[in-house]
């Protein structure tokens, strides 16, 4: 499971449950196949568990989490300046060589490399599991008193 | 609705070898940049990362009231994207 903004890890018998689910289920899903129902209903009920997930935990009026509170210690002007970088320049290059015309081959996309990936039953997997694993992250981040210092 | 990138793979001459490798060469520096990134965020300065953590960074974004519902709709869309279509 993922570890909160400190790196504090939930432990106790209910991560290694939420493992062996998750490694399951995307097991499961790995075994379907792109615009069948059978793949459109096991990626929903995670969107649809995540979605309730949020709706239910996290509080309509957020207080910033104990990490995001100034403590009176000098705090870097920028912590998030590189990451947001990154991602326009993540962004920016992907519709770059999506727009780009040409053959897919030619113009390689995060789509393009990730669908390479999945081909396989094992990446494809691995893919899903990771999908989880950032879904329980979000809900996680979003849900007070679960970020710790 | 098929993808953009469900379209058919031309002929590769060397001019698609070329702007190939150029492409993932990109995507290379960018992956590099991200792992120096997490790096850089584990490097404290005076008690203090200079870099926003990756799990920071995720609490910052789900604890807004506005940009936690890109990050959820983003997570929904990217699954579907990848899995469902």
């Amino acid at each position: 499971m993922p570890a909160d903004a400190h790196g504090t890890r939930v432990g106790g018998p209910l991560v290694v449950v939420g493992l062996v689910v998750s490694a399951g289920y995307a097991v499961a899903a790995a075994w379907t196949t792109p615009f069948t129902w059978g793949a459109n209903l096991i990626t929903a009920i995670p969107i649809a568990a995540v979605a309730i997930g949020a709706a239910v935990l996290w509080p309509a009026r957020p207080d910033k989490p104990s990490a995001l509170v100034r403590d009176g210690r000098a705090r870097p002007r920028h912590p998030y300046l590189g990451w947001v970088v990154l991602l326009a320049a993540v962004v920016g290059w992907e519709l770059a060589e999506y727009l780009w015309r040409g053959s897919r081959g030619a113009h390689p996309t995060l789509s393009s490399m990730v669908d390479a990936f999945d081909a396989h039953t094992v990446g494809k997997a691995v893919a899903f599991f990771a999908w989880l694993w950032l879904g329980a992250a979000i809900v996680r981040s979003g849900t007070p008193g679960r970020v710790r210092t | 609705m098929a993808r953009r990138g469900d379209r058919p793979l031309g002929h590769p001459g060397a001019c698609a070898d070329v702007t190939a490798l150029l492409g993932y060469a990109v995507w290379v520096v960018l992956a590099v940049a991200m792992l120096a990134l997490s790096a850089a965020s584990q490097v404290a300065s005076r008690g203090r990362s200079v870099v926003a953590r990756p799990a920071t960074v995720l609490a910052r974004l789900a604890s807004d009231p506005w940009l936690r519902v890109p990050l959820v709709v983003g997570w929904a869309w990217v699954g579907w994207h990848l899995f469902a279509r």
